[in-house]
């Protein structure tokens, strides 16, 4: 688990991280990146405990219990406070632990470290982290109590089911040394060296005993106050297991002084054997750990000095980028459409120019071939008007030696009719010649000479006369005359 | 300004997921909306207009057959050249068959010729024992043949034998110019026979 993801836990020299399956330390200025855990001591922090109905949203829980806080759980109106809770359902309401520290004193706190910390991402007591060891390296076993003595603090914290369910201070080496009245090295020897039996200390050592007695006496009184207090809530009979964090070993003879109190529970250390790294440093990394994955796990984060969100983060600037994104969107389609909307004006303005340039030749080409039309259809009339005239010259010319022969023709004619008259001697009273084509005579015959008339037409019409008819016969005087009309 | 922008992510970060999506969607459609309607929608109209009016040039372009009208006008100075070529031909023709008909003009009616026929009609009718009772000449037009027209017409009233009649008909007929009898009369009321002629004489017009 903590080779899935770096976390630096900060301490006062140097900050650590877990890495290559060892601790190691580190530089703050090149880890600050890191997501980075802060163990927070129990004496700067401020405690209290509400009950709030089952009713409230997580929302509303947060303001209620905050506000309790503040009205009785001590905290001062006038200072800013870091608050975080961790709500139990005992059934009919929430139990709510409250968690709070001075955001002055947190701030003086990190300056106390020997170098400058820009953020911290998760700020908790170390009770709280004790719930990790459930999630990776213990089995829980029902109610469990953890009691952790270290040189600067102590407490005792009750886990059921491997969850939180409440804590206690107590003394730590330091202040059980200053109320013993030896130096903090030698009480931590001898708890070392001797546990908690009576019979492991000298006789010179016996008066210490004894007040160490007295001190953890009244330490083991709390933590049953603490166990009965909890008992009501969480309605358990006993606690089951009593896990001893004293530098991650136990201490021994510490059952004896449980069992005295009435609590009868197995002790045992806290690890079965020793883990990789020091349960000082590998309880508080597995726990940021853990929360940095947001297992499910009880977090508490007293951080003043929270990360700030790296600017890629920003859910507004999402939002901004998003908007932008969208204004780029449609500005690069109104740029598009307007480049194309230009585009096609000066493609009208060319393809208008090129039509009126094409029309205006067409139209000259059209005027010139109406022009040529017209003048075809001037030297047709024209050719025509000649070819008329070359007729009626070729016609006149041609017909010259038939209208010289119409004096021969009419003569022939005449003396046709005339021989034809003589040969049937008929005479004739009056003789019509109209040109050489038709003529008309009126006939004169001796009644016993009568049929000289229709010799004369037979001979007529034998020299190719093409009519030859007689009318208006008349007898008078033993004389007949006749009306011939003859056409050539 | 990061204050600012803190406040800010603080708020929106107060909007649940279902808020921030609707946020979202609300600002692309508001936005969408805003630009469809106040832009995109006229812009659009505009382009498909100017898309109208560019097919609508091309169409009016790709009616203009410089091709066809240019083959039109070959063919039709073609045509012309090929009409001024016969119409020269034909002036040659006509020319040449003026000039044939000019080598006849002897034929054609003049004063002097009319005088000269009266002159030897007179003749004549001494010779023929003909006594001419008449001789009325007068203008005359009217289209004879082709380009020929009657142009002079004479009636000649006679008296005399028939057959000096005939010989007399007959030497008015020896003239050199075109004319003809168009018509003769000759009536006998037991009297000496009666002739009347009239003689058209024929010209060309000019």
């Amino acid at each position: 688990m903590l080779e899935e993801k770096k976390i630096l836990l900060l301490e006062k020299e140097k900050p650590f991280f877990f890495a290559n399956g060892q601790l190691e330390t580190a530089s703050y200025k090149s880890e600050v990146s890191l997501f980075s855990a802060l163990v927070l001591p129990l004496n700067l922090l401020h405690f209290h405990l509400v009950k709030l109905p089952l009713t409230s949203s997580d929302e509303d829980l947060a303001i209620q219990a905050e506000i309790q806080f503040y009205k009785e759980g001590g905290l001062n109106p006038d200072k800013e406070y870091v608050i975080d809770y961790v709500k139990h359902d005992i059934g009919e309401e929430y139990l709510v632990d409250l968690f709070a520290i001075e955001k002055t004193i947190f701030d003086e706190y990190i300056r106390s470290f020997t170098y400058d910390i820009t953020a911290v991402d998760l700020a908790f007591p170390r009770f709280i982290s004790y719930e990790a060891l459930y999630q990776k390296d213990v089995q829980s076993q029902g109610i469990e109590l953890i009691f952790h003595l270290s040189d600067l603090e102590a407490s005792v914290s009750l886990f059921s089911d491997g969850k939180y369910i409440g804590h206690r201070a107590i003394s730590s080496i330091e202040i059980i040394a200053k109320k013993v009245g030896i130096e903090q090295a030698k009480v931590k020897e001898l708890l070392e060296k001797n546990g908690l039996r009576q019979e492991n200390y000298s006789l010179d050592d016996m008066l210490f005993y004894n007040e160490i007695v007295a001190v953890l006496s009244k330490d083991i009184e709390k933590t049953v106050y603490l166990v009965n207090h909890r008992r009501r809530f969480f309605k358990f009979d006993s606690v089951n297991i009593i896990r001893v964090d004293f530098n991650g070993h136990s201490l021994d003879g510490l059952d004896t002084f449980f069992s005295n109190f009435g609590l009868e529970s197995k002790v045992v250390a806290l690890f079965e054997r020793d883990p990789i790294v020091p349960s000082y440093y590998y309880i508080p990394l597995l726990y940021a750990s853990l929360v940095s994955h947001s297992n499910d796990i009880t977090s508490i984060n007293l951080s003043a000095l929270p990360r700030k969100k790296s600017l890629l983060k920003y859910g507004v600037l999402h939002f901004g980028i998003f908007v932008f994104v969208l204004l780029l969107l449609f500005a690069s389609v109104t740029i598009y459409m307007e480049y194309e909307k230009n585009d096609k004006a000066l493609k009208i303005q060319q393809i208008q120019k090129r039509y009126k340039t094409m029309q205006s030749r067409y139209m000259k080409l059209i005027k010139a071939f109406k022009k040529l039309k017209s003048d075809h259809i001037s030297l047709v009339k024209e050719a025509k008007e000649k070819e008329d005239r070359l007729f009626v010259l070729e016609n006149t010319y041609n017909i010259l030696p038939l209208a010289k022969d119409l004096g021969r023709s009419r003569q022939k004619f005449m003396n046709d009719t005339l021989d034809a008259l003589k040969t049937y001697r008929l005479n004739v009273s009056m003789m019509h010649q109209i040109k050489d084509q038709e003529m008309e005579i009126i006939v004169i015959s001796l009644s016993q000479n009568r049929s000289g008339i229709a010799k004369f037409i037979q001979t007529m019409l034998k020299k190719g006369y093409s009519s030859v008819s007689t009318r208006k016969i008349t007898f008078e005087d033993g004389v007949y005359k006749s009306l011939i009309r003859i056409k050539k | 300004m990061r204050e600012r922008l803190d406040e800010l992510e603080e708020r929106f970060e107060a909007l649940d997921k279902k808020q921030k999506i609707a946020l979202y969607l609300v600002t692309f459609g508001f936005l969408g909306v805003a630009w469809f309607y106040f832009y995109f929608d006229d812009a659009q109209t505009d382009l498909e207009l100017q898309e109208q009016k560019i097919e609508q040039f091309q169409r009016k372009i790709q009616k203009i057959n410089f091709k066809k009208i240019n083959k039109k006008i070959l063919t039709k100075k073609s045509a012309i050249l090929e009409e001024k070529s016969h119409i020269a031909k034909l002036k040659s023709e006509i020319y040449h068959m003026e000039q044939k008909l000019q080598s006849e003009r002897f034929l054609w009616v003049t004063q002097k010729g009319v005088a000269t026929f009266v002159d030897r009609m007179l003749e004549s009718s001494l010779n023929q024992n003909l006594l001419i009772e008449d001789i009325a000449i007068k203008d005359y037009n009217a289209t004879y043949i082709g380009i020929l027209k009657g142009q002079i017409e004479m009636n000649v009233t006679a008296q005399g034998d028939f057959l000096n009649i005939v010989h007399f008909l007959r030497s008015m007929e020896e003239s050199v110019m075109l004319m003809g009898l168009s018509s003769v009369v000759v009536e006998t009321n037991g009297t000496k026979p009666l002739l009347h002629t009239n003689i058209k004489f024929y010209g060309i017009e000019k």
